[in-house]
């Protein structure tokens, strides 16, 4: 991989959350991936595998336990580096959440929501400059200037979700962090989503880390995918390789939950479950083939 | 059981005859469900589909009476089990909820109470409808319920709080309180929505392994597909507040017939894979403060005709199980080829 096209390199990651004076929960162990510029890469896994943990150390809701996450080659968890460089960073990078409800603040109307980031970073100058700025994301996302006085409990989900993504893009970022944004939203809003992310991605040039637990639209959307379980980075591979070849037998039991859309062939899919309970501390990150990791017991590799 | 010629035989377990439920707002009044007529055939899935705020949850509501203080059936009739419900009185209407249907909600987390232990929880569900019970033959049944709905060493269990659980199990105690009094009819609201994609499968198949054992009647309100494809024997599409076609699960996925479920289906990334762009549904579905007069769909359909403007298209009869309200049916309509069906699918898998 060249050194250029790498935009964020998150080096063996880990996190643990306090429970009590000697109880901790490792939710992130060890992980370690790269997000190319211009890509859209997925983190895969069921709920509790850490994947939103993982997007939020790299916007440093939570500050890492251990490991280094390095953007545009400065370590965001070196403090004097994020002191230098953290207005620039938080402009850069920008995230979606899943709950569109709690993310948008319920007393403000919709042209303060998208406003307040760019009034924050001081991006624009003018009132009326901003005002119209504005209307432009709006009109990017979707929805039309009758939106910009009415406040959030007033819109659906799908359109609170395009505000939340008018938000993000607005401030023009290099990575955004999308996680979950299609779960909570119907079938129809989430193709509207989903291609609004595709097209959205093609004007900006800008870097995607879409994190979900919908295979099959990571598999419309992305261009390389991550499997987590328990913490761990099971496998990594480019959409089609994974899909096509998948190694580890989380990723087979993950992608045998795919629904089919068919009902004689969805009632004979044969669903496989992951019990193994082997020590994934043990195991070594294998390249298999190229672009292709793997978690592998140590001494296996081919 | 899964055969539409066997279920034909079968009797009517609900029927809902022109049932319209409004709502009072602000705004105005919302007419939430406008017409709606089916019928639920003993032993069988009837899925229930469309967008959120087609009036797919305040239909189940209506069933179970449980609608809020705004709302109210405006006309209609709804019978179950042989007997007309609709002006039933609330003390009536308790002694049928548990015994004659019972519903699961989308959430387990906010049906379960997280103060007081499971196994309680599902004990008060089962002596609900038989206080006559002693504490020895309670407890047996709550154990038997955990073991039926797949939660392993139930005595252990019994206990456990709320916050013990995974959501996946929690869904399951939520499902063992629902069949507590064997109830004839069960009704799923999105019971795998805040499900992962794994568990999802394991609980569907666990509620259609359920319903063969017990042979509950199920209405399960979803807008996942692919969920329906997976247990439903049936399918009924529903679109702002109507129903728009209705008819087998073959028939529905293989030969669609009404835009609307076209276009719920393309919207799927299955179809689209190795395309540009996912097919969407353009535009918002209408307000049901005066919603239009003619299909409601037509503003968003490709396809629509002048009449569908003006006209309220009828349900057109394709077989004996298959209906669909599209004008497209009529014979005087020019024939148009569905985007989809079963054919292209098969092809692209």
């Amino acid at each position: 991989m060249n050194k250029d096209d790498i935009l964020v390199d998150v080096q063996n990651l880990s996190h643990q959350f306090r429970l009590g004076k000697k109880a901790y929960v490792k939710a992130v162990h060890d992980v370690s991936f790269q997000i190319k510029r211009n890509e859209i890469f997925s983190l895969v896994g069921e709920s509790g595998s850490g994947k939103s943990t993982v997007a939020r150390c790299m916007m440093k809701i939570y500050e890492p336990t251990n490991g280094n996450i390095l953007y545009d080659e400065m370590n965001l968890c070196n403090k004097e580096e994020w002191k230098k460089n953290n207005k620039r960073i938080q402009k850069e990078m920008q995230i979606i959440f899943q709950d569109s409800t709690s993310a948008l603040n319920q007393r403000m109307k919709i042209e303060d929501i998208i406003s307040e980031p760019l009034r924050i970073q001081h991006v624009m100058k003018g009132k009326s400059e901003l005002k119209n700025y504005v209307m432009q994301q709006l009109a990017y996302v979707g929805l039309d200037e009758s939106f910009l006085y009415r406040h959030p409990s007033e819109l659906s989900g799908g359109q609170r979700q395009r505000v939340a993504i008018a938000r993000a893009f607005g401030m023009k970022p290099k990575l955004l962090i999308a996680d979950e944004p299609i779960a909570s939203l119907d079938v129809s809003v989430q193709a509207q989503i989903v291609n609004l992310f595709q097209h959205l991605q093609k004007e900006h040039d800008c870097s995607i880390l879409f994190i979900a637990h919908d295979l099959s639209m990571v598999k419309f959307l992305s261009t390389r995918v991550g499997v987590m379980c328990r913490g761990h980075l099971v496998e990594m591979a480019p959409t089609r390789e994974l899909f096509e070849n998948p190694i580890h037998p989380y990723t087979k039991a993950l992608l045998s939950s795919i629904p089919i859309p068919d009902p004689i062939l969805e009632r004979n899919r044969k669903i496989l479950t992951y019990t193994d309970d082997t020590n994934l501390h043990d195991m070594v990150f294998a390249e298999v083939s190229p672009e292709h990791f793997v978690m592998q017991e140590v001494g296996c590799e081919s | 059981m899964w055969q539409n010629g066997k279920c034909k035989s079968m009797k009517n377990l609900i029927e809902i005859n022109n049932l319209s439920v409004h709502f009072k707002t602000k705004q105005g009044e919302v007419e939430a469900v406008r017409d709606v007529s089916l019928s639920l055939r003993q032993g069988e899935v009837l899925a229930v589909v469309g967008e959120s705020g087609c009036g797919k949850t305040v239909m189940c509501k209506a069933i179970m009476k449980l609608l809020p203080k705004n709302a109210w059936v405006k006309s209609g009739q709804i019978i179950a089990d042989g007997q007309d419900i609709t002006n039933l009185s609330e003390r009536q209407m308790r002694k049928l909820r548990g015994s004659t249907f019972s519903m699961i909600f989308q959430d387990p987390l906010t049906s379960l109470n997280p103060t007081i232990p499971i196994g309680k929880q599902i004990e008060e569900a089962v002596l609900m409808h038989r206080n006559d019970m002693k504490k020895h033959e309670s407890k047996q049944r709550v154990l038997d319920l955990m073991e039926l709905v797949g939660i392993s060493d139930a005595r252990l269990r019994y206990d456990s709080y709320p916050h013990h659980f995974s959501g996946g199990m929690r869904q399951r105690c939520v499902m063992a309180i629902a069949l507590a009094s064997n109830p004839k009819i069960l009704i799923a609201d999105e019971p795998t929505t805040a499900l992962d994609v794994t568990i999802q499968a394991q609980i569907l198949d666990l509620l259609k392994d359920i319903q063969q054992k017990v042979g509950t009647s199920t209405i399960f309100v979803t807008h996942d597909l692919g969920v329906v494809a997976r247990v439903a024997d049936r399918v009924a599409v529903m679109y702002a507040g109507k129903i728009v076609e209705i008819g087998t699960t073959q028939e529905i996925f293989y030969d669609p017939r009404h835009p609307y479920t076209w276009g719920l289906m393309r919207s799927l990334p299955a179809f689209s894979q190795g395309k540009e762009h996912l097919e969407t549904i353009p535009g918002f579905p209408p307000s049901l403060i005066n919603p239009p007069k003619g299909d409601a769909f037509a503003p968003r359909n490709a396809y629509a005709l002048d009449v569908d403007f003006e006209r309220m298209p009828p349900m057109f009869r394709i077989t004996d199980t298959h209906y669909a309200a599209t004008w497209l049916l009529d014979e005087r309509a020019p024939k148009i080829e569905a985007p989809i069906g079963g054919k292209i699918i098969n092809e692209q898998r």
